[in-house]
């Protein structure tokens, strides 16, 4: 038998320069068509949200010149929902990371937050009953892993290679591989319709369903929460409330050292809502939580700003929508008094009503669940 | 650093920038070496230190050896030599599966023993460049060869970036004459690596990633059993993941290395077109297979010492082999199956009076049979449990449950045995020849199209990224 490459005399011969040119023209020229094409029939790029890329995100929590994180928690409504563009121009001085993860519980990850000592920032987290059932808990925790364990230098910088590549060419989408393509022409005839979904390098996503099956959508959305709590031993109400509470001290961690945590459950609308109120019951679930654990938390149907938005899906916003449901969300965390200017009276002249009292470096602390660390009066107020 | 990234197409074409405009033969060697310690601290900077523990250790060892007349002293050094290599192995490697082994063999016992399961992370490529260091000393000690005196070319030898963390593994006397001479820059060497380092990235990134991955995890990362097409379909789809990942990997280490003027064996000749097991072994991780037959079947006795000895060295090869791979019993059951399939070929071979060097159409057979067997001994390498491969091997005879459903699609059905169907006619098509004299015979435009064709299925048929699976052993 022979070697194919073993010595420099099986190298084969030839015109390599020239070969080489010609393959990388060619191939220039048939992906910039392919390019073309694709931008041609309404596909756009995304970048493929992975767990480098969630890493990314997860390394910016941190106070960087004087910039407080406020991080968003949560499954794939807070990355629907959710513009951190929007935020971050309604909170000047503070830089929104986008840590959700589609399908997962955030609960680990604030385990993590609240495990480091270096963070300092405001959470908002999307739940619902479901996603605190404890043995959704663990379900980031790969994420977690992965940062912790693997994110390096290299893994940086070639998701930083990589966010650059993909946000730019509709060739790298993951939606329109080649075989993919080929499989879905074979058997309907024409192209796949543009992917409703659209994920950019700082991990937000707009949903785009003007152009999808809706009917098919809420099926699925609702087959889908069904199957999610399908043949599982849901805890009790009394338990899984006991349950819940254990991430009390990961809360009241966060907000020992001048961070604060919000939880939210964001909208669903039509079968999806009436699913979720049949398995969890508000009553029972959310308000039972509510009540007991020091953070904030806002259910959308008790914010009138927050409960007219209509899931197209029964389960997520629209992008249309996106922005302006971000707006409001902005407004109500605003009216909380959690992302204030700097306050412009002195700590004695506050009312107890709006009891926003100026520290000694002049920034605003909202006091709701602490002591005001000038005049030491406690909240809430 | 992945050779399927951005940073290593970065990384590599520095290198070799860095090199080819560096005068001085010693600086270009220090460049290579340098190169090779950052691509290595790429994973996980701390475990370079292992890299350089080993490095040293073999190299005063093997000075020692060399220099020393008595018998007494050349053992001592060897031994100081193969502990430090097996000791770095066994404990990053072994350390958490012999205390969880300790521990059920005590639960077993009936005797209560409190011992945390140690949470070791793996150094990649450890077991290759400890196998290659190993190799080094083995060598010196039985005279094959005489130690460099460039330490900096040893160095290059343990470290050399192209094949460090995934093989192939390279021997002393294959290397290190090719350290003595300065590289003069070839046109041919450098084009024809490149079109290596393409081909391989693309037999692991479109067909190994981006078509069988998927198919392979449908059946074996769930927790539902198979169903007799899926078992065989989802096997397949691994068979030539398996092979098209590690090929792959060995075609862009061969490649990178000869774009830098290095020559590294094959590891790979269409061992899916063998003939039997031992032909098998012959064309599969060739470097692996022929690293263990000269320092372990040999030295255990080889076939000199009558036939029992022969199938005892044979089986004890095969299942530390197996072990090699992972520390898990699942790879000693897959070694021990290819250990099986070579001690009853010779017990065949002794009745039947077949020959197997000549090709003809009547081994097309032998080599079917021969493909399925190694299929059946991939589920136990793939499974992650022996409950599940016990699952996938019963499905795979129609021993499994009846009333299941089918857990691939029709699409994934029709692309596995595709893929499987050409890979076996690519194999017995090559299986006498090259692809270096096969693209000799092609016109350069044709070749032009070939390798824009390649790009294309790179991108295009691109999924998920994933970590080449030899990276893990």
């Amino acid at each position: 038998m022979r070697s194919s490459t073993f010595s420099f005399s099986e190298c084969p011969e030839g015109p390599w320069l020239r070969t080489w040119l010609v393959a990388a023209g060619l191939a220039v020229a048939l992906l910039a068509g392919w390019e073309c094409t694709l931008r041609g029939l309404g596909y756009r790029p995304t970048v493929v949200d992975d767990k480098a890329l969630w890493a990314s995100q997860r390394e910016r929590v941190y106070r960087d010149g004087g910039e407080q994180a406020v991080v968003l928690l949560g499954d794939c409504r807070m990355q629907l929902d959710s513009v951190p563009q929007v935020l971050a121009n309604q909170f000047p001085g503070h830089r929104v990371v986008q840590l959700a993860v589609e399908q997962t519980s955030p609960v680990a990850t604030l385990r993590d937050l609240a495990a480091d000592e270096r963070f300092d920032g405001v959470v908002i987290c999307a739940l619902n009953a479901r996603l605190l059932c404890e043995d959704q808990w663990d379900t980031q925790q790969p994420y977690v892993d992965y940062y912790h364990n693997k994110y390096n230098l290299n893994e940086k910088l070639n998701r930083l290679l990589s966010a650059a590549f993909q946000q730019r060419l509709t060739i790298l989408h993951p939606q329109l591989r080649l075989d993919d393509v080929i499989v879905h022409l074979v058997k309907t005839g024409r192209l796949p319709s543009p992917y409703y979904i659209e994920t950019h390098a700082d991990r937000s996503r707009l949903a785009d369903y003007s152009s999808v099956d809706i009917a098919a959508h809420r099926q699925f959305t609702v087959g889908r929460a069904h199957w999610l709590c399908a043949g599982r031993a849901l805890p009790t109400s009394v338990k899984w409330l006991e349950d819940a509470m254990k991430l009390e001290k990961w809360v009241q961690a966060i907000q020992s050292r001048g961070g604060d945590v919000i939880f939210m459950q964001f909208p669903t609308t039509g079968e999806h809502l009436r699913y979720d109120e049949y398995m969890f019951p508000k009553a029972q679930y959310w308000d039972a939580f509510a009540a007991k654990i020091s953070a904030l938390c806002l259910h959308f149907k008790d914010v009138p700003e927050l409960a007219d938005f209509a899931c197209p899906d029964w389960s997520h916003l629209d992008r249309t929508d996106a922005s302006r449901f971000t707006q409001q969300l902005a407004k109500v965390l605003d009216n909380q008094g959690l992302f204030s200017e700097p306050c412009p009276v002195a700590c004695e002249e506050a009312t107890a009503k709006d009891h926003e009292c100026c520290c000694p470096d002049r920034t605003k602390h909202r006091l709701a669940h602490a002591q005001c660390p000038c005049c030491s009066v406690s909240g809430p107020f | 650093m992945l050779f399927n990234s951005y940073t290593f197409i970065g990384f590599f074409l520095v290198v070799l920038a860095g090199y080819y405009l560096t005068r001085s033969w010693t600086a270009r060697k220090g460049i290579l070496l340098a190169a090779s310690y950052v691509f290595y601290a790429a994973w996980n900077p701390p475990f370079v230190v292992l890299l350089w523990f080993s490095t040293v250790v073999d190299w005063l060892a093997a000075k020692g050896i060399h220099s020393s007349s008595s018998r007494f002293k050349r053992r001592f050094f060897l031994a100081v030599s193969l502990a430090a290599n097996l000791g770095l192995l066994g404990y990053f490697k072994y350390g958490g599966f012999a205390v969880d082994n300790f521990l059920l063999l005590m639960r077993t016992l009936g005797l209560h023993v409190s011992l945390a399961s140690p949470n070791i992370i793996l150094p990649v490529g450890i077991s290759f460049y400890t196998f290659q260091t190993m190799s080094y000393t083995l060598d010196v000690y039985r005279r094959d060869i005489t130690p460099p005196d460039s330490f900096l070319d040893y160095a290059l030898y343990v470290t050399f970036f192209p094949q460090l963390v995934a093989g192939p593994i390279i021997r002393t006397a294959d290397f290190l004459p090719q350290c003595t001479a300065p590289k003069a820059f070839s046109s041919k060497a450098l084009g024809w690596g490149l079109c290596l380092m393409l081909l391989g990235l693309f037999e692991k990134v479109a067909i190994a990633d981006g078509i069988l991955a998927p198919i392979v995890e449908a059946v074996y990362d769930t927790t539902d059993r198979p169903d007799f097409i899926s078992a065989w379909c989802g096997t397949f789809a691994f068979a030539g993941q398996i092979f098209l990942d590690f090929a792959g990997y060995s075609l862009v280490a061969i490649g990178a290395a000869l774009a830098l003027g290095f020559v590294i064996q094959d590891n790979f000749r269409s061992p899916y077109a063998a003939v039997g097991f031992s032909d098998f072994w012959g064309r599969w991780h060739m470097s692996l297979s022929s690293w263990l037959r000269d320092y372990l079947y040999i030295p255990l006795g080889g076939s000199r010492k009558g036939p029992f000895r022969t199938l005892a060295s044979l089986m004890i090869t095969m299942l530390l082999g197996g072990l090699w791979h992972g520390a898990a019993w699942t790879f000693v059951i897959w070694g021990g199956l290819h250990g099986l399939y070579l001690v009853l070929q010779r017990g065949i071979t002794k009745i039947v009076p077949w020959r197997f060097e000549h090709r003809s159409i009547a081994q097309i057979p032998i080599v079917l049979l021969t493909f399925l067997l190694v299929c059946v001994a991939w589920v136990f390498f793939r499974a992650h449990s022996f409950g599940q491969a016990f699952d996938v091997a019963s499905a795979l005879f129609g021993f499994g449950p009846r009333e299941v459903a089918r857990l691939l699609k029709p699409e994934s059905l029709v692309l596995s045995v595709a893929v499987t169907l050409v890979l076996l006619f690519v194999h017995w098509s090559m299986r006498e020849t090259s692809i270096a004299s096969i693209i000799a015979r092609v016109p350069w435009w044709v070749r032009s199209l070939a390798l824009a064709a390649l790009v294309l299925g790179i991108i295009g048929l691109s999924g998920e990224d994933r970590a080449f699976i030899y990276f893990q052993f």
